[in-house]
């Protein structure tokens, strides 16, 4: 009877190991992993219980036996996310979203890598930069500047890494190594000695990402910001010097917001989508101080193109 | 603009079917074919061989009048009859007879389709069958060669009368006289009334609104059939008369990359104006939902500078990647509408705003996708946010002076201005009440 037991238990056992092996192996696909760690989720131990973020419950359970100490997410809003990873989320989606703990960025990193088209993890660098600090910096900075290196990728994957500029700037809210790159990206060689990935029109790529950075640092909502904003416009600055006044002008108004709007912003309660969003720049311009003296640059530097 | 009666035809008898009556009561033919100067005819005809029970050779058998109208002035009336003993037609001397519609002959705008009422039992004696076809069509002509474009609007106001539901119908039947007019001496009935609310009424194709308009469009040199029908009543009579709808003056441009394919802008205003106008809901229930009608007639003009003018002649106002240049060629007062290849604008945490129009509040300019500004609901739908209205079922901003709330369901299909395409083709009455007070200033620097 003992011996029966023990060879009942043996094969529980066994089964557990082969299956736990299974699920390791789902690795290569982020979404079915995630699924299968929530519904996991019920059946954590004693003894296995990971930390609990502070703000919104996420929990981490390391996987029980593994030599790797694993950590695995089953957040339910973290599970949504990598069943989805390709799904930009909106500012109020991702404010909504559970803060991330160091682990859980890295875990959300790991995720990242193993995802090599960048268009699929189009939700996970906004998370990333929104909710994570220095290991979201140096993964984004180099997924921006060295990932894709010798790779030429499709423009639909080019605009994932170009939101990825502007969305730096979330990060550069409270990470001032993120801010630092932005500051170095309004230098147009900057880019040129960091161009992450091939283009076939390069020059209007480092256009682009510089229009990219400026609003990357008007989203950082740092006072400092206005000031360098308006240094942009001196007619020597790269910015000036490729004709991003647009994007410059737009950029003091979505800082005006966030500094003005600060957590409205960033929750996606003003701003919103794009008709509002003109509504309140129309609304900047006309009737704000500083919107109507950015105004009147813009104008001005658009009426001499007729001369 | 005119609006007048084109044509009328009738075909009326009327025979009773008892014997003896008198010759005052003869059966009866009335036709007539009356159209807008030319010739026309109107023959009556009194049948009396069922009046006599001993008739003399001298007592006339059958009488009528003729009339012969030419395309204007005076025409003449002839009086005929035949007598038992001869059955040559004896004329009268021609007498001069107005052209109708006249004080004499007047001509119903009417519309009957073969209604027949038989063995019609009155309180005499006699019994009756009365049959009546009558079509009167009225016309819209517009003759205006240097009207600035293709076609004009005006707002038809149509009433009408139920003439075939009287219950009196066979008692006057019997005792009115036989008479030389169109009417024939058939009964002069009091008309019911139709409740163009809750009737269909249908002129030039569309439905009239509860209060009984119709927006009709007609070539600026040419005319079109207005007349009425009433939807299950087979006789009535009816009356258009016209109004202006507001007229909005808006000036284009277009930026000089965009080279073919220009929309005609002002085709899709003027499907805009039909959809604004349309009220196909009936009377509804006043709410939010409800559908109402608004009356409004756009000239889209090209402005003087046709294409855009520097600086908005540079890419940056073709293809609009930032808020900046978006703004600043919407308030450019070189022109109203102006016409763009693309708008795709990164907004933070959302994917790239890419509109098919862009307007703002209280401001008259409007920034259009060449290849949206052919759609009647795009433009009409930008138009209403520069008269101030949100989206149905949002609230205003509170950062303009002409905003209003604009309550309602945000995901009905039906409405103008739900937030997102396609649009609608209805309006609520909030919508109508700003598109109405809304004077948006002629751009044309």
């Amino acid at each position: 009877m003992k011996k029966a037991a023990i060879s009942v238990l043996f094969c529980v056992a066994s089964l557990f190991v082969l299956w736990f092996f299974y699920t390791l192996t789902l690795r290569e696909f982020p979404a079915h992993y995630s699924t299968r760690l929530s519904e996991r989720g019920a059946r954590r131990d004693n003894g296995t219980r990971g930390e609990t973020s502070g703000t919104s419950g996420t929990e981490l359970a390391r996987s029980p036996g593994t030599a790797r100490q694993k950590r695995t997410i089953v957040q339910p809003a973290v599970a949504d996310l990598l069943r989805e990873p390709w799904r930009r989320l909106t500012l109020a989606e991702l404010a909504s979203f559970p803060s991330l703990s160091p682990a859980e960025e890295k875990e959300l990193i790991e995720h990242c890598r193993e995802i090599s088209n960048p268009t699929n993890a189009s939700g996970l660098f906004s998370v990333l930069a929104y909710h994570g600090n220095d290991a979201a910096f140096e993964f984004l900075s180099d997924t921006l500047t060295n990932r894709f290196r010798d790779q030429r990728l499709s423009a639909e994957q080019e605009a994932v890494l170009i939101h990825v500029v502007a969305d730096m700037g979330l990060l550069a809210r409270r990470n001032d190594r993120a801010f630092l790159f932005l500051r170095q990206g309004l230098n147009s060689e900057f880019w040129r000695g960091n161009l992450g990935w091939l283009s076939h029109d390069p020059e209007g790529l480092i256009r682009t990402l510089m229009a990219m950075t400026l609003r990357g640092v008007a989203a950082s909502g740092r006072p400092e910001a206005a000031s360098i904003l308006v240094e942009q416009r001196k007619p020597d600055s790269d910015v000036m010097r490729l004709g991003l006044q647009g994007a410059l002008m737009d950029s003091a108004f979505w800082l005006w917001l966030a500094l003005n709007k600060g957590e409205q912003f960033y929750g996606g309660e003003v701003g919103g989508q794009g008709e509002q969003v003109m509504l309140q720049f129309s609304a900047w311009r006309q009737r704000t101080i500083e919107g109507q003296e950015w105004a009147r640059w813009f104008t001005s530097i658009e009426s001499q193109r007729e001369h | 603009m005119l609006l007048y009666l084109s044509s009328y035809q009738l075909n009326a008898s009327r025979d009773f079917i008892t014997v003896p009556r008198s010759p005052a009561l003869p059966d009866a033919i009335v036709t007539m074919n009356w159209s807008y100067n030319q010739a026309s005819t109107m023959d009556v005809t009194g049948d009396m061989s069922e009046c006599y029970e001993n008739p003399q050779p001298e007592d006339a058998k059958s009488e009528g009048t003729e009339y012969r109208w030419p395309g204007s002035g005076s025409g003449t009336s002839q009086y005929w009859k035949i007598t038992f003993g001869n059955p040559a037609k004896q004329y009268g001397s021609p007498e001069q007879s107005d052209r109708p519609p006249s004080q004499q002959i007047d001509i119903p705008w009417e519309r009957c389709s073969n209604l027949s009422r038989t063995n019609s039992t009155t309180n005499s004696s006699f019994y009756g069958s009365f049959s009546r076809s009558a079509l009167a069509t009225v016309h819209l002509k517009s003759d205006a060669p240097t009207w600035p474009k293709p076609k004009r609007s005006v707002v038809l106001s149509c009433s009408a009368s139920d003439m075939s539901g009287d219950p009196d119908l066979p008692t006057l039947l019997s005792v009115t006289a036989f008479s030389s007019g169109s009417r024939m001496g058939e009964p002069n009935t009091s008309p019911g009334g139709i409740d163009i609310a809750r009737t269909n009424i249908v002129v030039d194709g569309r439905r009239a609104s509860p209060g009984g308009d119709v927006l009709v469009q007609v070539d600026k040199v040419g005319e079109k059939d207005v007349t009425p029908t009433v939807k299950n009543v087979t006789w009535f009579r009816y009356s258009l008369s016209k109004a202006e709808p507001k007229p909005v003056l808006l000036t284009w441009s277009y930026h000089p990359a965009i080279s073919n394919n220009l929309p005609d802008l002002q085709a899709a205003f003027d499907a805009g104006a039909r959809l604004l106008a349309s009220d196909d809901d009936g009377q509804g229930d006043g709410g939010v939902s409800d559908d109402v009608s608004c009356y409004l007639e756009f000239f889209i003009l090209k402005a003087r500078k046709a294409t855009f003018p520097s600086p908005y002649n540079a890419t940056n106002y073709n293809t609009i990647t930032d808020l900046a240049y978006l703004e600043q060629l919407r308030t450019a007062r070189f022109a109203n509408l102006k016409l763009v290849t693309l708008i795709s604008i990164p907004i933070p945490g959302w994917p790239n705003w890419e509109p098919l129009g862009y307007g703002q509040p209280c401001s008259p300019g409007i920034v259009l996708l060449v290849s949206a500004a052919g759609q009647a609901g795009v433009v009409v739908h930008e138009y209403g946010h520069t008269s101030g209205l949100p989206h149905r079922g949002e609230t205003r901003s509170g950062l303009f002076d002409c905003e209003v709330d604009n309550p309602g369901n945000p995901a009905d299909p039906t409405a103008l201005m739900r937030a997102t395409a396609p649009a609608g083709p209805e309006i609520n009455g909030t919508e109508w009440a700003r598109l109405i007070a809304w004077n948006p200033e002629t751009w044309n620097d």
